[in-house]
């Protein structure tokens, strides 16, 4: 017998047809429980997308090709580290995609807790167990999403749903700004978050929690145009 | 050229709560639902009923056991392979025999608290909370989590008694028979 194997036989049991049919009966009859308010949202935006026929304009290709690398390098590094997210996406317009991504590369999505070190602005934030954030860190401004669980900074705790962006001024003490995803950002001050590149570190972030199949869809019909 | 049918708010949130339902994360179930108005717009006939009964079934297709894509993908990013890719079909049905007879040596209770043990851990960590999942079975948590222990302890009971691997059990291959 195999070290834990009623571990191993769950972990197996969609390879187990009959045991997946059996696992597919009880769904029928015990649904998984949605939050309504989630549901509300989805079918608001998908409404707004089926009503308004219209498509945002082409990801750049070359950037996923990079996070590919980064992502087997991460492997390699033995923590998790991948360029797509899917939970907490595209919650509003507050922060839009943009037409064309230079260098999204520097977009993670970060899976594992413990401390997350932004060496630009010196910060770290603490990670809790089962989060997923989508960071983006460049100059001395690191932005993360916080799409599952939270973070906690030293000025802040930042719950699931909610953007953070995080700096050190320069008498180095340390600014947070938090607003909740779907809301737009608070005035930001130019010399603190460095003008429009902060601005840009957020439209990265979001292009890149656009789901994978989303933006699929989205390239067949602008090839069809 | 893009669709022309666009059904009622009520109706996507309807097939957004049934997608949702099966386990699918939230973008994920818009999107399923996205790809299920396109392809229903694509390929729709007037003359074989209404077009959001047919849609709902293409959202339905599309969720069908999403679980069990999740849990391969999940698998496939720890580097577990507990099933080849290539089965013969007398071991695939040994394996089936197998499986059903594990499920029918379990009690009704025991077959429900694994069914939706195995969905917890397939839907991924932090997905579906303990407390969700006793729920949906009319348990609170403490009882879910007993009932699992003693679940854990008769599967293998009954692996041992039955004298089989998971591999066995999954693949049908290398069968020892010790239930005599």
């Amino acid at each position: 017998m195999s070290i834990e194997p009623v571990e191993a036989l769950l972990d197996a049991v969609a390879d187990a047809p009959v045991l997946a049919e059996h696992v597919e009966a009880h769904l029928d009859a015990h649904p998984v429980p949605v939050d309504e308010a989630e549901v509300q949202r989805v079918a608001d935006r998908l409404s707004a997308r089926m009503k308004a026929g219209s498509v945002p304009e082409r990801r750049a290709r070359w950037p996923w090709m990079v996070a590919g690398l980064g992502l087997a390098a991460a492997a390699v590094g033995g923590f998790v580290m991948r360029p797509v997210a899917r939970p907490g996406a595209v919650q509003g317009v507050d922060v839009v995609a943009p037409a064309v991504v230079v260098g999204s590369d520097t977009v993670q999505l970060r899976e594992a807790p413990g401390a997350l070190r932004f060496d630009a602005p010196r910060r770290t934030v603490t990670v809790a167990p089962d989060s997923r954030l989508l960071t983006s860190e460049r100059g001395r401004t690191a932005v993360v999403l916080v799409q599952e669980g939270r973070v906690t900074t030293e000025l802040s705790t930042v719950p699931e749903g909610h953007w953070v962006l995080l700096t050190r001024v320069e008498d180095g003490s340390a600014r947070d700004v938090m607003f909740r995803d779907g809301e737009a950002p608070p005035p930001l001050e130019a010399d603190v978050w460095g003008g429009t590149a902060v601005q840009r570190q957020l439209e990265e972030v979001r292009w890149e929690s656009l789901p994978d199949r989303t933006l699929e869809t989205l390239d067949a019909l602008l090839e069809d145009r | 050229m893009m669709p022309t049918n666009v059904p009622s708010h009520d109706f996507l949130a309807a097939q957004v709560r049934w997608a949702m339902g099966r386990g699918l994360p939230a973008q994920v179930a818009e999107d399923v639902v996205f790809e299920a108005w396109e392809k229903a717009s694509a390929t729709f006939d007037p003359r074989r009923g209404a077009f959001e009964a047919y849609m709902q079934r293409v959202v339905r297709n599309g969720c069908h056991y999403w679980w069990r894509t999740q849990g391969r993908a999940q698998r496939a990013e720890a580097h577990l392979k507990l099933v080849p890719s290539e089965v013969d079909s007398r071991r695939e049905e040994q394996a089936a025999q197998h499986q059903q007879a594990l499920l029918d040596a379990l009690t009704p209770e025991e077959r429900e608290v694994f069914a939706a043990w195995a969905l917890q851990k397939h839907l991924g960590k932090g997905r579906v909370t303990s407390v969700e999942m006793s729920g949906t079975l009319g348990m609170d948590v403490p009882t879910y989590e007993n009932a699992k222990r003693r679940l854990r302890a008769q599967l293998q009971r009954l692996l041992d008694r039955f004298g089989w691997s998971v591999a066995q059990l999954l693949r049908g291959d290398d069968h020892v028979d010790r239930t005599g």
